[in-house]
């Protein structure tokens, strides 16, 4: 196998390296459901995103993001603008030398830009930007001319807005430093063979650093910093933006929850070389370019392997349970909620209200609730305002699963303030509407939705149900909704959410999910007494028995009320609950009364009770059941 | 390999064959269908302004070709052909046509090929071109629906005559909430709007090319609301309103109500505010004032204070606002005593936002279940009251859904109003025509050069007011008034008691609101 063919494959390896760590371990899905990224064709979006700097780029972002949803595709996606990426990033690296100093500075760029691309927050338009700052900074090096820089500077402010000031950087610092003359030499037929000759038709010439005097090299490094600074002026007046917007964003604006440092560690990195270089004068490698290349080979292969182990050490485990669980929770995958929540280290807020719902779905929430982890209050039921802010969508999805229709609609409209016209808000506005009737304006929605990728087809099956002011509704998903809803008008509580879940249900007692949600909103706030005022609504809705987690609460309550009481509204605690709450105080009782002595014990032999919650979670009971 | 050059000629007749087939076919059976073709938006037996835009529509019944000709009598036509239905009148084909026929009747044939081949010749749609120019410049405010966390919003003027946006101001900078724009008699250069947040509060009143920030808050009362100008320059009337926001759980889900509120009038020179025991009462909520053209008299609504105390959930649905007006000196400043024009216990229903016509003849008013946000009430009309004869009824432009937010034209034949009869849910600028006997001219929505952009938009264009001209006050100047530190504090009238004595609002009121 030839040299050149190894080194092919190679590249080749390392890549899909990257390709299948980025699906297995990363999930390109998990990415678009962190960053919920938006794209509609059509001329208002494009108008939208173009009428800012960087638009276009954002533009183009948001259309190959959709990519992500598919994690095959989306992984592809990622790669690509990983080589790209290093690609061009090395181009620059050449520029200055060939040394190993630049094989470590490539690896180092290399793996950093990796750690960001396995990040969720990372977003493909600051990936894309930088990218483009590169090939700009390409060109202008292959011209070394101020009359290109400054077309390219406000090629770069339209296309990226203040990303050019990245471009600006290296156009800086390379027209101060004064170039090594290898890259010009590289494209011009010659090689460097050290920091101060270069072989010219096989003859070794001196080599001419930078080609200008300092002094004019520092004029005009001052002219391109201060044409950036023009540029983005100018920007700020023609896109009447404000100074932060026009100087900053997108350059430093990044998506919360995302590693800040490692991002600007990623842009400063070949800054930081050049400058090295530039002062220090890295001894060039000998023009043997096969042993180059597989020092280069070898750098890219180490610096890859090192951040995909820090990566698998440290990566972001718990948040992309999190995500999964999201991700499960919108494609209604419950089985796959409850498995991914019951291997997390740290129950959260945002997975125990998927545990919630899953388990409400799965029919298992009066029985298996507290088999997972639950926390005091109801905040992993229903939220409240303060709450709604920051998890819109999931107060949005809540309220649709119990038929209070007009909440959901109420928060997929505030939804709309911090992530805009997203589809899948737009479908549960399509699908609220359709509900209510109002068959115009779930067309508003619909007219919408057929202009995303990924929420097309769904569009355009339901327009196809949805005609001449008639909905079909195939498979009832309509119906479902109504049949939930509430018949009555009330006033909505929005810093008790959990209290609408007693109107609705006054005025539709045959809202199952209403009712299970409002028992287990009296269960986690240890209301047992509400909680027994509603349990004949059992006899609403057919259940059969009462449910395991009732009949616990029950015996607690008529221990604490001491009454001994067996029979709810014609329904008898069985008897197989009654015997282990017996066992269950015996142990107490062993421990001289003292519960927290046996909560060892306790948690051993009755896990996944309601006696645990209320011993141990209640912060009003104090060791007692 | 070269292809010959009998192969090419071969290969572009080819090509071509289907084109000229279908050419050369005859045209199918022709029918005379005896009803208009649909379209939308609809603009089918309205009257037009004569410097309106093209009124770019799109043709439902579906075919594989639209013509369309829009002739008149006087033999002007012009004729658009498409295959996507979609209407776009060329723009100086149509104000040659508007120009030509101010008064006449402008003929919309449509014919549609059908699949099969024929030809639907459909009625002829007959639209009346108006003598009376509207006003050319439309202001709105643009919103999303969203109604606790701050979206982006803006204040947006469109020419009516072309199909220019051009935003006053948005809040992408500034993050504010901004509202209640209001124009002295329809007169671009005395506008004024309030700004509202932690940050950069206050009413932005521009006017003799000047724009300032002022804090209309004085002890006596909170930041001013919805305004009026007087006739004379001088005053500007204002409601000051405690509004609480809540939501239904069924039907149409925001509402709105005030939970108190009063008027008072702001001195434009002495930038003073100063307010009547009679219209500030603390035993009545007044609100939405309107001066008469001559400035003589103030129109506004009221209903009597909700009780401290009382739930909200137990008396909103009772809380419904009589029309009132008052006399007023303007040499004086002073105020008459108050007289009840419609009383909601007559009509059953609540009264809001007055606005008096410029000739001062007709009081356009909306009528909703109850309160005083109409835009939020389906059942909400518009009705006009013929000040000369005291008659009132509802105007013809109504519809089943809110109608509401309505605004004359400086010459008082055109007026404008948000209405929500698209769907029931997004507020759009709406226009009629309005002759001298009080009667309204079937209204059109505000025309854009995509017909399409009606029926996938996402925003609420709300409270549309008709101006002369575009804002003569540039986006950037109204800016750096609204973000700059210097703010102008109006002072309190030292004539305005605040205690109980005079009959005025206490300050404590305001702090002391009803509860759900």
């Amino acid at each position: 196998m030839s040299s050149r063919i190894r080194i092919a494959v190679w590249s080749l390896f390392i890549t899909a390296a990257c390709y299948a760590f980025f699906l297995k371990n990363v999930g390109p899905d998990l990415v678009f459901q962190y960053q919920q990224p938006v794209f509609f064709w059509g001329g208002g979006f494009f108008r939208f995103l173009a009428l800012q700097p960087g638009g276009l780029l954002a533009y183009a972002a948001a259309f190959a993001s959709q990519a992500l949803f598919f994690p095959v595709i989306g992984a592809a996606v990622l790669t690509l603008i990983l080589t790209c990426g290093s690609f061009l990033s090395l181009r620059v690296l050449c520029g200055r030398t060939s040394g190993t100093v630049r094989d470590l500075f490539f690896a180092g760029a290399l793996a950093v830009l990796f750690l960001i691309y396995c990040q969720y927050s990372h977003t493909l338009s600051a990936g894309l930007g930088y990218m483009l700052q590169l090939a700009l900074f390409l060109i202008y090096v292959r011209s070394g001319r101020f009359a290109v820089y400054v077309p390219l500077a406000f090629l770069s402010y339209v296309l990226s807005g203040a990303c050019h000031f990245y471009f600006a950087l290296l156009c800086v610092i390379h027209t101060f430093l004064g170039s090594s003359g290898k890259l010009r030499a590289e494209t011009g037929g010659v090689s460097v063979i050290s920091h101060d000759q270069v072989i010219r038709d096989g003859r070794t010439a001196p080599l001419r650093v930078g080609g200008d005097a300092p002094a004019t090299r520092f004029i005009r490094g001052l002219l391109c910093a201060a044409t950036a600074f023009g540029i983005a002026y100018l920007g700020s007046r023609i896109y009447r933006v404000s100074p932060a917007e026009a100087f900053i964003c997108p350059l430093l604006t990044l998506p919360a929850g995302g590693s800040v440092s490692l991002w600007h560690a990623g842009y400063v990195i070949l800054p930081v070389f050049m400058v090295l270089s530039g002062i220090l004068r890295f001894k060039s490698a000998s023009p043997n370019a096969r042993e180059g290349n597989h020092r280069l080979l070898a750098a890219s292969t180490l610096g890859i392997a090192c951040s995909m182990l820090a990566v698998l050490c440290t990566g972001e485990t718990e948040m992309k349970k999190i995500l999964k669980i999201e991700v499960a929770g919108r494609e209604r995958r419950w089985d796959n909620i409850l498995s991914t929540a019951k291997t997390m280290k740290e129950p959260h807020i945002r997975t125990a209200w998927q545990v919630n719902r899953a388990l409400y779905h799965l029919g298992r929430l009066p029985g298996e609730m507290f088999s997972f982890e639950q926390a005091f209050g109801t905040s992993s039921l229903v939220f409240s305002q303060a709450l709604s802010f920051r998890m819109p969508f999931q107060r949005r999805d809540i309220f649709l699963d119990l038929g209070h229709v007009n909440e959901a609609q109420h928060w997929a409209h505030e939804e709309t303030a911090p992530i805009g016209d997203h589809p899948e808000n737009l479908r549960v506005l399509a699908l609220v509407n359709l509900a209510k009737g109002q068959y115009r304006t779930a067309a508003r929605f619909l007219n919408n939705l057929n202009q995303t990728i990924l929420y097309r087809k769904w569009a355009q099956r339901c327009a196809l149900h949805l005609r001449e002011g008639k909905w079909e509704d195939p498979g009832g998903v309509i119906a479902r909704i109504t049949g939930q809803m509430p018949s009555s008008d009330f006033i909505v509580n929005l810093e008790y959410p959990e209290r609408d879940l007693e109107r609705i249900l006054e005025s539709n007692p045959k809202n199952k999910m209403a009712f299970e949600y409002l028992m287990a909103h009296y269960l986690l706030t240890c209301r047992l007494g509400r909680l027994v005022q509603n349990i004949c609504r059992l006899n609403d809705l057919s259940y059969e028995g009462i449910p395991k987690h009732y009949e616990e609460a029950l015996l607690v309550y008529c221990e604490q009320s001491g009454k001994s009481q067996s029979r709810f509204c014609g329904r008898d605690i069985s008897d197989k609950t009654r015997k282990r709450f017996a066992e269950f105080r015996s142990v107490i009782r062993k421990y001289g009364g003292d519960g927290y002595a046996a909560e060892s014990e306790l948690r051993e032999k009755f896990a996944g009770t309601y006696w645990l919650y209320s011993m141990f979670e209640n912060p009003f009971a104090a060791g007692n059941p | 390999m070269r292809p010959s050059f009998r192969k090419m000629i071969f290969g572009a007749l080819l090509s071509v064959a289907p084109v000229l087939w279908k050419c050369a076919t005859a045209p199918g059976e022709e029918i005379h269908l005896d009803r208009p073709a649909s379209i939308f938006p609809d603009y089918a037996g309205i009257s037009i302004p004569p410097n309106i835009a093209p009124l770019n529509f799109a043709v439902l019944d579906p075919g594989e070709r639209v013509d369309v000709r829009i002739e008149t009598r006087k033999g002007d036509a012009v004729r658009i052909s498409s295959r996507t239905g979609e209407i776009r009148i060329p723009f100086k084909s149509w104000r040659l046509l508007l120009d030509r026929n101010r008064g006449d009747t402008l003929f919309i044939r449509i014919s549609v090929l059908a699949q099969d081949g024929r030809i639907r010749h459909y009625r002829p749609i007959e639209n009346v071109v108006a003598v009376d120019q509207i006003d050319p410049v439309l202001v709105y405010r643009r919103i999303k629906h969203n109604f606790i966390v701050l979206g982006n919003m803006g204040i947006v003027q469109r020419n009516l005559e072309n199909f220019d946006e051009k935003t006053v101001l948005d809040n992408k900078r500034l993050r504010n909430c901004m509202n209640c724009h209001s124009f002295d008699r329809n007169n671009p250069d005395r506008m004024l709007f309030h700004m509202r947040g932690v940050q950069s509060a206050g009413m932005i009143l521009a006017q003799n090319g000047k724009v300032e920030k002022i804090n209309t808050a004085t002890p006596f009362n909170p930041a001013a609301a919805y305004a009026s100008w007087h006739p004379s320059g001088k005053w500007i009337a204002f409601s000051v309103n405690q509004v609480k926001q809540f939501f239904h759980a069924r039907g149409y889900n925001r509402d709105v109500l005030d939970l108190s509120s009063d008027l008072i009038l702001y001195d434009i020179e002495k930038r003073q505010v100063t307010a009547s025991p009679v219209t500030a009462s603390a035993d009545f909520m007044e609100t939405a004032p309107a001066w008469s053209p001559d400035g003589n008299t103030l129109y506004f609504c009221r209903a009597p204070q909700i009780p401290r105390g009382t739930a909200i959930r137990d008396c909103f649905r009772d809380i419904r606002y009589d029309l009132m007006r008052i006399p007023f000196d303007s040499t004086t400043g002073a105020f008459g005593s108050v007289q009840t024009l419609l009383a909601a216990s007559e009509t059953g229903k609540s009264a809001s936002f007055p606005r008096v016509s410029p000739d001062g003849r007709w009081l356009l008013f909306s009528l909703a279940e109850y309160g005083h946000f109409p835009v939020h009430h389906p059942g909400s009309d518009l009705y006009a009251l013929d000040l000369k004869t005291g008659l009132q009824r509802d105007l013809e432009v109504n519809s089943p859904m809110a109608e509401s937010a309505h605004a004359w034209s400086s010459n008082g034949r055109w007026i404008v109003f948000s209405s929500k009869r698209d769907d029931g849910f997004y507020a759009r600028p709406y226009i009629s025509h309005f002759d001298s006997l009080g009667k309204a001219s079937k209204p059109f929505i505000l025309p854009f050069e995509n017909p399409h952009r009606h029926e996938s938009d996402l925003h609420t264009y709300s409270v549309p007011e008709l101006i002369t001209g575009p804002v003569p006050y540039g986006s950037g100047e109204i800016f750096r008034a609204a973000k700059g530190s210097k703010t102008i504090s109006a002072t309190l009238d030292p004539g305005v008691k605040v205690d109980s004595e005079t009959g005025a609002s206490e300050k404590s009121l305001w702090e002391m609101a009803p509860y759900f």
